[in-house]
């Protein structure tokens, strides 16, 4: 698959790539390497695309917006809107592709929205407004959301990237874990290779609007890569278990 | 159940205001006549003895302009909430896309070249109206096929510029004696010469226009986040932007063409009812229909009623709306926009 904004520009050069559902995908890549682009592409935002982009064996620019709703979400890195709607009626806007015309919700919309706040913790502030939510808990309310859409695939755009320390092992953890309960694929693009092999399990690194490594985050992420595509000089550090950690060491041209 | 009986509350607030301004005017009715002509023409029953105009000045001159102040306010108050909607900015009137200057000038050209032709100001002003949303649109849309937001405003603002130079040229060109304050008057928005004539068609576009709109508010909540967020929500988003900006567009435009520019009511009242009811449009827009008609109507009032002559309301409305929005900017938009 091809993108180009125009004649000049082309931003995604050649990706060939298949996800098979329920994996934990991450998408490594230094900025501008067109990431968000193929995040837009897959999401159906771009359909001036070259190619093929198949979700379950359907076209993608075949699809409408409410197909494509109930089989993609996206979480995106944040999310402020205009009016202070409660976080209830907030995460309630993910079955939108369900809801219709007019916004009457039924029983089971009401209790998908009571299950997915359950699920992530964001049943502490419904009664809230969304505005006045920590970036943390933010986050947590757009992906209930996400998840009231109950698709089967969650894209999340550099989730962990306006939270602390502690939000973002928070939130990273706990779509690992809805991952694997609820067998949703997930697609993700981190900054951080460390995060990659802690949450993801397939890493596909991105340079240059084209994939140059797909794989094992274990086996594909080392300082070679890093190297290369990153420009940081780095360096591993395993333990008896096999985990890594990458300590950047150096910005080299 | 809760909002069956808001509304209820909200007519019933209406209508008695209704009956305040029937009451009000240089000519004076007594209460009790005015309420049995009015009981009189409910039921069909004979016309009260007055012995002078008492009925035709309430019936002929008092109660169109009323139910005018009431449809004009209500179409600037949901029209300026589902704006602000739109386009995510708490400093979007329902003008934002150039409907006024357009119909200014297309008042302007009827004035000043063609006032001998019957009804050419209600055409050219709509026509005006139209031509520049539609231009607005033609210059933001992006070859790709959607219409980003700020293109939108900024086109508006583009278009909105242009035509109200445009209108400079109609008044350099105008007659001083007559043509001149007649346009004046006309760019400031009055209801005086209202009468049942002027009614048709504007009593039954703008009432099913803010009859859709209000139907399908839940989409405007979808809309507010911004297209990314309402397209990966599943919402077809140009299309409800086209299907909310069409209808503001007819509903304010078919208000303008017949009584000028109303400035501030499509800008205050939506911050009022989100103040009220919080920020869901579905209890927004209702709440902007009957908080815009009852603004409009006492503006009016006060316009006829005031002083002997007859004030362009468009000047008590800014009068009353500026200090308003400068109280709301300091009180309130801390907490309800950010």
């Amino acid at each position: 698959m091809k993108f180009a904004y125009n004649k000049d520009a082309q931003v995604l050069n050649g990706l060939n790539c298949e996800i098979s559902a329920g994996e934990k995908i991450a998408i490594l890549g230094h900025n501008g390497a067109g990431k968000t682009t193929f995040f837009n592409v897959v999401a159906g935002l771009l359909k001036g695309y070259e190619g093929s982009v198949k979700l379950d064996n359907t076209e993608l620019s075949r699809m409408s917006r409410v197909e494509m709703a109930r089989k993609l979400a996206l979480v995106p890195q944040k999310h402020e809107p205009l009016f202070p709607f409660l976080t209830r009626d907030f995460i309630l806007m993910g079955r939108y592709s369900s809801i219709g015309l007019f916004g009457n919700p039924d029983a089971r919309d009401l209790e998908i929205v009571e299950t997915a706040a359950r699920e992530t913790g964001a049943d502490r502030f419904l009664d809230r407004p969304y505005n006045a939510l920590s970036g943390g808990e933010m986050q947590l309310a757009l992906i209930a959301r996400s998840l009231a859409q109950e698709s089967d695939v969650l894209i999340l755009d550099e989730p962990s990237t306006h939270l602390d320390f502690r939000n973002r092992f928070i939130v990273m953890d706990l779509v690992r874990q809805i991952s694997e309960t609820r067998k949703i694929t997930l697609l993700m693009s981190l900054h951080d290779p460390n995060d990659v092999v802690q949450f993801a399990d397939r890493v596909v690194v991105m340079h240059g609007g084209a994939i140059v490594a797909d794989g094992k985050p274990y086996e594909i992420i080392n300082e070679k890569l890093l190297a290369d595509y990153f420009g940081i000089r780095a360096r591993a550090i395993s333990n008896p278990e096999g985990a890594l950690f990458f300590k950047a060491l150096e910005a080299i041209d | 159940m809760r909002r069956a009986m808001q509304y209820l509350l909200y007519s019933v607030i209406l209508l008695l205001l209704v009956y305040f301004s029937l009451n009000l005017g240089n000519f004076h009715i007594p209460p009790q006549q005015v309420f049995s002509i009015l009981l009189a023409k409910v039921t069909g029953g004979p016309l009260p003895e007055t012995g002078r105009y008492e009925d035709v000045v309430l019936l002929s001159l008092r109660l169109p302009r009323i139910i005018m102040a009431i449809l004009v306010g209500a179409s600037l108050g949901v029209a300026g909430a589902v704006s602000q909607g739109i386009f995510r900015n708490p400093l979007v009137s329902p003008f934002i896309l150039g409907v006024s200057s357009g119909a200014s000038f297309g008042a302007g050209v009827a004035i000043v070249f063609f006032s001998h032709i019957p009804h050419a100001m209600d055409f050219l002003a709509s026509l005006g109206g139209l031509v520049a949303v539609v231009a607005a649109f033609l210059i933001a849309r992006h070859p790709g096929g959607f219409t980003p937001r700020l293109s939108l405003v900024l086109a508006g603002v583009i278009i909105s510029s242009f035509f109200t130079s445009m209108v400079g040229i109609l008044k350099y060109l105008a007659d001083t004696e007559s043509q001149l304050p007649a346009l004046t008057f006309w760019m400031m928005g009055s209801f005086s010469a209202i009468d049942w004539n002027s009614l048709n068609p504007v009593i039954y576009v703008i009432p099913v226009c803010l009859l859709l709109m209000i139907i399908f508010s839940w989409q405007l909540n979808i809309l507010s986040l911004g297209d990314r967020e309402a397209a990966f929500l599943g919402m077809e988003t140009e299309k409800w932007k086209t299907f909310f900006l069409f209808l503001v567009v007819i509903s304010v435009g078919a208000g303008v063409a017949r009584c000028g520019v109303i400035g501030w009511v499509g800008l205050v009242i939506p911050h009022i009812a989100r103040a009220i009811s919080g920020p869901n449009h579905r209890d927004v827009l209702p709440l902007s229909a009957f908080l815009g008609a009852g603004f409009l109507l006492i503006a009016d009032n006060i316009a006829r009623a005031a002083t002997s002559g007859d004030v362009p309301v468009g000047i008590i409305t800014a009068l009353i709306g500026t200090p308003f929005f400068v109280y709301f900017l300091r009180r309130r938009e801390a907490t309800i926009w950010s």
